[in-house]
């Protein structure tokens, strides 16, 4: 990946919710809607804690049962498919000071499984954007009457 | 012009056609212990908007919460003044978004032609719709949508989309996109011995001890389904082309309306096959998917506050699958057997 290596949510357009192992993440942009699961959740909470995959890496090497380079390539390949969908953007990192692996926190017990990172998408409410596009006014200054949609 | 002038300029007109109308007519509703009062420049407009929540007229309070004037052009012969803003100003639930602000919210309902403006900060709205005839249906159905979910989260109170149907001592929210079959589970409740709380929309107080504040007590249909419903089908009357039957349970049923009861669970409806029906736990993601979205989409402005409170609600009550059959009369049946389980089932 080029450029900053921090990530964001996408917001305001992007809001998250993580709720029994599972992130839903809501674009009021364009109607979709998202169910995140697997280790895509750690790596949700990393962004909300920081963004920087680097560190989002580490930590779950640190706590999941998995090779190092099989954690590092579905990070990536999560963080570019959440990316192509708008819902997190890239970030001025600032001044990030490298990683520290003594910062990173020490798993006591054995670590857990690794499940790959899952993204589902939802489109089936997308019509509720795209109900009232306004864009003639009549003599009054007022929107022009549409016709309701169809029924359904 | 910014939008308070605006908003004087609006509430001026209001005045003008209350003066034009000859007095105002006035009415009083309690919504989820808060009064809401209703101030109409004539009587046109008193009847279909305040129908769907007839059930909820108080006598007047002498320091209302929230006062509403409402008023249309052609009765009173007064229009709404010019709106200072392009075609290009209106975001996609119509909201005025260029004249939003803290205080301030002004959204354009383009299918009701109908505007709402609310000043958050004096608790004073205004509605206005150019004509009455016909009337929409959407707006008898769900009357001042937008001003009572703006001003009920500053409340702390939302606005969902989902119907609600239970007891006084608990009940149930049935969440899920249009077509999902909310409205039909609460149909099929309707007049039985499950009350009802709504089909569309309801207020939700989250918190430890999350609550349900029905406010329109309107059911809704296509006629194609009206045999699913046997108990509404003397009271559909005619229902003009291209629209739904449109119910009004205060009036039909008005023992089996309910103001508010504790939420004990969040179903999530989906269609079986074959006639039983049945409930199962469902993960809580499944029922924050079904209820978050649609609401979030449909409310103007709705936002990180809103889907907070809505995560907060479902991670307090249950969640579970409501799988429908064909057989509907059994459904007041079985959600009154799900809410006789123990309440630690529900977490």
């Amino acid at each position: 990946m080029s450029g900053p290596r921090i990530f964001r949510i996408n917001g305001p357009a992007v809001i998250c919710e993580i709720i029994e192992g599972e992130a839903i993440l809501v674009n009021r942009d364009n109607g979709h809607y998202f169910s995140v699961s697997g280790a895509g959740v750690d790596i949700l909470r990393g962004l909300m804690s920081g963004g920087d995959p680097e560190r989002i890496t580490a930590d779950l090497a640190v706590r999941r049962e998995a090779p190092a380079a099989r954690i590092e390539s579905a990070v990536r390949d999560f963080l570019t498919e959440l990316e192509k969908e708008k819902l997190i953007v890239r970030a001025d990192g600032g001044n990030t000071p490298p990683l520290d692996p003594g910062q990173l926190p020490k798993v006591s017990g054995s670590k857990t499984p690794f499940e790959p990172p899952r993204l589902q998408k939802f489109t089936d409410v997308e019509d509720l954007l795209k109900l009232d596009p306004i864009h003639e006014v009549d003599k009054t200054g007022w929107p022009s009457p549409k016709a309701p949609p169809p029924s359904g | 012009m910014d939008p308070l002038s605006f908003f004087e300029a609006a509430h001026e007109a209001y005045r003008q056609a209350e003066r034009a109308a000859g007095g105002p007519a006035e009415r009083s509703l309690r919504v989820a212990g808060h009064t809401v009062h209703l101030r109409f420049a004539g009587p046109v407009l008193v009847r279909p908007m305040t129908r769907a929540f007839a059930h909820l007229v108080s006598g007047p309070a002498v320091e209302p919460g929230l006062t509403v004037h409402l008023w249309d052009s052609v009765s009173t012969g007064v229009p709404m003044p010019p709106p200072p803003w392009g075609s290009g100003a209106y975001g996609a639930r119509g909201e005025v978004v260029s004249f939003l602000n803290e205080r301030i919210h002004i959204t354009y309902n383009v299918l009701a032609c109908s505007l709402s403006l609310i000043d958050l900060e004096r608790g004073l709205a205004l509605y206005w719709i150019p004509e009455t005839d016909p009337f929409p249906m959407s707006e008898s159905a769900g009357p001042l949508r937008t001003v009572l979910y703006r001003w009920m989260r500053s409340r702390g109170l939302y606005l969902v989309h989902a119907a609600a149907v239970g007891r006084p001592d608990g009940g149930v929210l049935i969440a899920g996109r249009s077509g999902s079959g909310k409205s039909t589970v609460a149909l099929a409740c309707a007049g039985s011995r499950i009350g009802y709380a709504g089909d569309d929309h309801c207020l939700l107080e989250a918190g430890l001890s999350p609550s349900v504040y029905g406010v329109y007590a309107t059911g809704r249909h296509h006629p194609v389904d009206a045999p699913r419903f046997p108990r509404l089908a003397r009271y559909a009357g005619t229902i003009p082309p291209g629209e739904k039957a449109l119910y009004f349970m205060n009036e039909i049923f008005p023992d089996k309306v309910l103001r508010s009861f504790p939420l004990r669970s969040v179903l999530v409806p989906r269609w079986a096959k074959g006639p039983g029906s049945s409930i199962h736990p469902a993960p809580r993601g499944a029922a924050l998917r079904a209820l978050a979205p649609s609401t979030l989409f449909q409310m103007p402005g709705a936002g990180t506050e809103d889907f907070g409170a809505l995560a907060a609600t479902v991670r307090e009550a249950g969640a579970f699958y409501l799988d429908i059959g064909s057989d509907l009369e059994a459904l007041p049946d079985l959600i009154a057997g799900h809410l006789d389980a123990p309440a630690g089932a529900f977490r």
